[in-house]
């Protein structure tokens, strides 16, 4: 993916989340945002997706702005798989129903296609037996997967993660990333908001630190972490990496 | 043995329930026989029962008034919801006016301007199309609260979700808005129905012919009060009761884990 921002910035009430970052991120298959909580990362991945308009600047993937205009902006929402921090399924649907139902009523697949897609999916991911069960009788780890499924079952062009494994135990963390780590080996492209950095160091292909709405330092993962060039970043790695 | 009476479980084995239930019962039987004994009410029950069509008739308008109001309150109660959520500030406005008026006055009062003021002015003149109209207005302002509450159940993040999907407006309120609705709304909606099929009985005021009126004229002709009005409480029971006990089946149905 290749990711350029132009003195992006965004507010709410008074108080500024981004203040009109730029960036420009050569073509790669993975992006990590990183940064300590409340320093706008998720307000980022917002915009990016098309899901918070920005009080200025702009957006631009893959060479393509963030569209403005709402038929666009629907039409540019339908070819990412936005997976949330608290997997965000429907709780009234069943697993399976939760993935099929973008695919039948976004997508235009018809219902046998899209029940076939779901269940070969859910089946890859060790998820079938579960399938019909409804998001409160699954655990954490499990509704986030079945989440990262329904946002893979619509083939996007680009998946965006917000912060996929905060609400996670250790132990549902690793099912979690090993799948996204699998879907990286497939060549799938992402934008990945992460506390994890030990994860984003092995995912990503280039790395945005932020700190307070600002882009400190961007770069490959390899220098980023391995020798990042400004305090902030540095203090930032240090602190987490040390435990 | 102790099992039977104590449970700390929010629903109990239904033995036990159904046991505590003819317990319940049978107390309320021992008071009421000791209250009649005491004021030492003689009952006579042949006059009222000469007048066993004319309950019947009250009972079958009543029930006809109530259903014909229930589904248009349930109509009017989502037009309303909707007009609260409206992007056109106007009908937000008429919402809000519409159920505070209802809310903030007695259902007493609405009837008689109804009738006499507002159904006269628009030539609603048939008081029977008259009275369904009133309870539906009335009902529906209470239920129009209980779906808006039951929209506004649905977080933000559900409607966040929806919209990186790609759903639509519409297609959020079919699929995601409406079936957890229904669900939230159910217990507070049965109140309220219940609540509408009570009501119906201030309609005697303006001359309908439904079960309480005709049991008051049935209580004028016959002099035996209470005679004329348990059959009346009874009535009530036999069409409120199926409604409670519909609406805890489909909430069971219904329920999910969170």
């Amino acid at each position: 993916m290749q990711l350029r921002l132009e003195r992006l910035s965004k507010a709410f009430d008074g108080h500024t989340v981004l203040h009109s970052v730029s960036v420009s991120v050569p073509p790669c298959s993975a992006v990590a945002i990183i940064g300590p909580s409340g320093c706008g990362k998720s307000t980022l991945l917002r915009i990016v997706a098309g899901l918070l308009p920005p009080d200025s600047g702009k957006a631009e993937v893959d060479g393509q702005a963030v569209p403005r205009e709402a038929a666009a902006l629907a039409a540019y929402r339908r070819r990412l798989g936005v997976v949330f921090q608290d997997y965000n399924l429907f709780p009234h649907l069943t697993a399976h129903r939760n993935i099929t139902l973008p695919l039948t009523e976004v997508h235009g697949l018809g219902v046998e296609e899209a029940n076939a897609r779901a269940g070969k999916l859910l089946e890859r991911f060790g998820l079938l037996r579960h399938a019909h069960k409804r998001p409160g009788a699954l655990s954490g780890g499990q509704r986030q997967r079945v989440a990262i499924v329904r946002a893979l079952a619509i083939q996007p062009q680009l998946f965006l993660f917000d912060e996929p494994t905060s609400a996670l135990d250790p132990e549902m963390t690793v099912e979690v990333l090993e799948m996204i780590q699998s879907l990286k080996e497939e060549g799938a492209r992402f934008l990945l908001v992460t506390h994890e950095l030990a994860f984003a160091r092995a995912v990503a292909d280039r790395v945005v630190f932020l700190s307070e709405g600002r882009i400190e330092e961007a770069g490959p993962a390899a220098q980023v972490f391995g020798a990042p060039r400004h305090p902030a970043c540095q203090r930032f790695i240090a602190r987490i990496l040390k435990y | 043995m102790k099992a039977l009476f104590w449970s700390r479980q929010s629903t109990p084995p239904p033995r036990a329930m159904a046991l505590n239930f003819l317990l319940a019962l049978l107390v309320l039987s021992v008071i009421f026989y000791v209250v009649f004994g005491t004021v030492a009410y003689e009952w006579r029950w042949d006059g009222v029962w000469d007048y066993r069509a004319k309950f019947l008739q009250g009972w079958v308008l009543t029930v006809a008034i109530s259903a014909a109001a229930l589904v248009m309150s349930l109509g009017i109660g989502m037009l309303a919801a909707a007009m609260h959520r409206a992007p056109f500030l106007p009908l937000r406005a008429m919402a809000r006016v519409y159920v505070e008026l209802i809310r903030s006055t007695p259902l007493l009062v609405q009837i008689l301007i109804f009738f006499y003021i507002v159904g006269n002015a628009f030539g609603v003149t048939n008081r029977y199309v008259a009275g369904v109209l009133i309870l539906s207005l009335f009902s529906a302002a209470y239920i129009s609260e209980i779906f808006r509450a039951g929209i506004e159940s649905v977080g933000e993040t559900q409607w966040e979700t929806g919209r990186a999907l790609g759903l639509t407006t519409p297609q959020m309120y079919r699929f995601v808005v409406i079936p957890q609705m229904f669900r939230q709304v159910l217990p507070p909606l049965t109140g309220q129905l219940v609540s509408l099929v009570k009501d119906s009985s201030l309609l005697s005021v303006i001359a309908i012919s439904e079960f309480t009126l005709n049991a008051q004229e049935v209580n004028s002709a016959t002099y035996s009060t209470l005679e004329s009005y348990l059959p009346l409480a009874v009535g009530y029971l036999i069409i409120t009761l199926p409604l409670s006990l519909l609406t805890r089946y489909m909430e069971g149905r219904l329920a999910y884990g969170n």
